[in-house]
């Protein structure tokens, strides 16, 4: 245990500090080529949000009607659809959609399943019995069945998404951070405070919520891809984004089957975009947890545990040297 | 073992009842009126009914205008609920085999319901198959040459797997199928009992295509279950005695790392009827994938509890069974 809160501690302070960021990019970019790879990619989707009004060449919505679906060419770059609308412009608007959905609907989830974990295992007893039978019945639905009935019956959005997104998979991630809580528990400084009759608020916030930091990081990086994903799907199936906002999923869908058969590039960019948006985020948010994670491969996971690297690099150097020794063995 | 297979059990009911009260309040208690959604729709959509609509009488002849829990009672089977014409009380709900009444004909739906739970388990059990037969032997084959070419090139496509859209690749094989190679898939749906080949023939591309949605996750846990079972004491012994290198990965590594296999096949289980409601309606068939998307669309809010409710039962009994099977299968682990 007194290991654990050790590795916690140093992490934690390292997160704070401003140096902190700079150590994590220097082991992202010498240990993690596919995290790095990954990050640059979230970095270029991040900038293409940002600034779509200064990279994409028309509205998302100017229509052409002499151009339609055109091949790509010099003027339009990714051709164009069926009512003759640029698809560059279109897919880097729809990068603002899915960050912007991605981003606050993870938000959303890590703030439920934080908040739910960390006070149902906090408190215990007979509330957490209560609390994780309704997680429980919740976990029992699958989610997608889920998102389709809430979104139909509250309509399509880009704020209903986020809040269904967030709070529907925030509910069911609650369990990781009741084990968080359970483990945090047990630690000295949290008697300490219980014994200066801190309130239960107080404890959470002050005392539980700082030393899961990275646990809550991680678990953001981790559950992004899969939130962009999901609202792909829906925005595919029509429950998302409403057509005028050019949502990739709902690029996907949204056309004829004839126009697509005319046009494949029309369905085939839309979905370039979201294979590399959540190939990024997923490789980036490995990377992430294997960096930060302190309850990661012992000794190896955490910030600044620098030395231990040199530790891997032997470890893994006498690993090869023994597979090898063992074919060469087996062969004669 | 039997006692905890008991409690197990018993501790089902609590939860299955929480379900049955999510299922009903999901549709019953959202924002933006379900029931003037409903009347809307319905009569709108109802040709030659000039009639003024009463929202009371239809409240009334719906059961909608009694308390919450009445309402509940007899959605559930546990209240009796009175015909509208004779005035006689039948208790017909969830317990009774209910599944749902259309509140567009008034007709019990269940038949319907019935019909297609086969296919979608068909559908469920081929993308099971394909999916785990690729990934399991990528997973473990990666997991042995850790950190080579090829272990780099499995865990790629992997993370490929987890990130390309299964909606987007079927979409893409209908669109150039169609148009670089004449293929469209059949638009008939054929039963496995009247033509099995022809009927394998058109599920196994969509079973495929969920199925790679699944594969992903199980590469992954593959790769760390075998690494974790190889770094383990008995496999340097069984190293020591001289054993082949074949013998020791798939007697001593791969058949423990395969248990905790088990524990992946219930989120597989979410991710498998949420795959089967869009690739469903993609391919058309004739699954609960697809009459669920329909019947929402359709407002026909009754029928979608019933289903929904079916799908959250059996991710229960599959839970459940898988926490029996491991504890059957894996005799290190005890249970209080």
């Amino acid at each position: 245990m007194n290991q654990t809160t050790e590795v916690a501690a140093v992490t934690g302070e390292n997160i704070r500090k401003s140096s902190a960021l700079g150590t994590f990019l220097k082991r992202l970019f010498k240990e993690k080529p596919l995290g790095t790879m990954g990050g640059i990619l979230v970095l270029i989707l991040l900038l293409a949000g940002i600034f779509a009004d200064v990279i994409a060449p028309y509205e998302y919505a100017d229509v052409h009607p002499v151009d339609r679906l055109l091949p790509p060419s010099s003027t339009y770059i990714l051709g164009t659809d069926g009512a003759g609308r640029d698809m560059f412009s279109r897919i880097v608007y729809g990068a603002r959609i899915s960050m912007i959905v991605g981003l606050s609907a993870t938000a959303l989830y890590t703030v439920v399943s934080t908040a739910i974990g960390l006070i149902s295992g906090y408190i215990g007893g007979k509330f957490d019995i209560i609390l994780q039978r309704f997680v429980d019945a919740w976990l029992c639905f699958p989610g997608m069945v889920i998102y389709l009935i809430v979104m139909n019956l509250i309509g399509a959005g880009m704020l209903q998404i986020i809040l269904v997104l967030g709070i529907g998979s925030g509910i069911g991630g609650s369990r990781g951070a009741r084990a968080w809580a359970f483990w945090i528990k047990e630690i000295a400084y949290m008697d300490a405070a219980r014994a200066l009759g801190a309130s239960t608020l107080r404890i959470v916030l002050r005392h539980m919520l700082p030393n899961v930091l990275p646990m809550v990081i991680v678990s953001f990086s981790m559950a992004i891809g899969g939130i962009i994903l999901a609202e792909a799907s829906l925005s595919f199936l029509g429950f998302g984004i409403p057509p005028p906002y050019p949502s990739w999923g709902q690029m996907i869908s949204g056309q004829s089957r004839a126009i697509m058969e005319r046009a494949p590039w029309v369905p085939l960019w839309p979905g370039v975009a979201i294979t590399l948006t959540i190939w990024g985020m997923n490789m980036f948010g490995d990377a992430v947890r294997d960096l930060i994670d302190p309850r990661l491969r012992g000794g190896i996971g955490g910030l600044g545990s620098y030395g231990s690297k040199k530790v891997a690099k032997v470890l893994k150097k006498r690993d090869a040297m023994i597979t090898k020794t063992r074919r060469r063995t087996e062969r004669g | 073992m039997f006692n905890y297979a008991i409690r197990r059990i018993l501790l089902l009911i609590p939860t299955l009842l929480l379900v049955t009260i999510i299922v009903f309040l999901l549709v019953r208690f959202m924002p933006g009126n379900v029931i003037d959604l409903m009347i809307q729709e319905i009569w709108e959509g109802t040709p030659g009914s000039g009639i003024q609509v009463d929202r009371d009488e239809i409240m009334a002849r719906m059961g909608l205008d009694q308390p919450i829990w009445t309402q509940y009672g007899r959605w559930l089977g546990v209240l009796p609920t009175p015909d509208q014409k004779t005035g006689e009380s039948h208790y017909e709900g969830i317990l009774q085999g209910n599944l749902g009444k259309s509140l567009r004909t008034n007709r019990n739906m269940t038949d319907e319901i019935v019909k297609r739970i086969p296919v979608t388990f068909e559908l469920g059990l081929l993308a099971i198959l394909t999916g785990n037969i690729i990934a399991i032997p990528i997973g473990i084959y990666s997991a042995i040459r850790q950190d080579t070419g090829l272990d780099y090139i499995g865990r790629t496509f992997s993370i490929l797997a987890l990130s390309v859209p299964s909606f987007w690749l079927a979409t893409m094989l209908i669109v150039y199928g169609a148009r670089d190679f004449g293929w469209a898939p059949s638009v008939e749906y054929v039963r496995f009992s009247e033509n099995p080949i022809e009927n394998l023939k058109d599920m196994i591309l969509p079973a495929a295509l969920i199925g790679m949605s699944m594969s992903g996750g199980t590469m992954r846990f593959m790769r760390t279950m075998t690494l974790e079972v190889l770094r383990q004491d008995y496999i340097r012994t069984a190293w020591a005695k001289g054993l082949k290198e074949r013998v020791i990965i798939i007697r001593h590594g791969v058949r423990n790392a395969l248990i905790p296999l088990i524990s992946l096949l219930a989120p597989q289980i979410g991710l498998l009827i949420g795959g089967s409601v869009i690739i469903e309606q993609i391919f058309v068939i004739p699954g609960m994938g697809q009459y669920l998307l329909t019947m929402i669309l359709e407002r026909d809010y009754w029928i979608v509890s019933g289903m929904n409710l079916i799908f959250a039962a059996s991710t229960m009994l599959i839970v459940l069974a898988t926490d029996l099977s491991y504890a059957w299968v894996d005799p290190r682990i005890r249970y209080r």
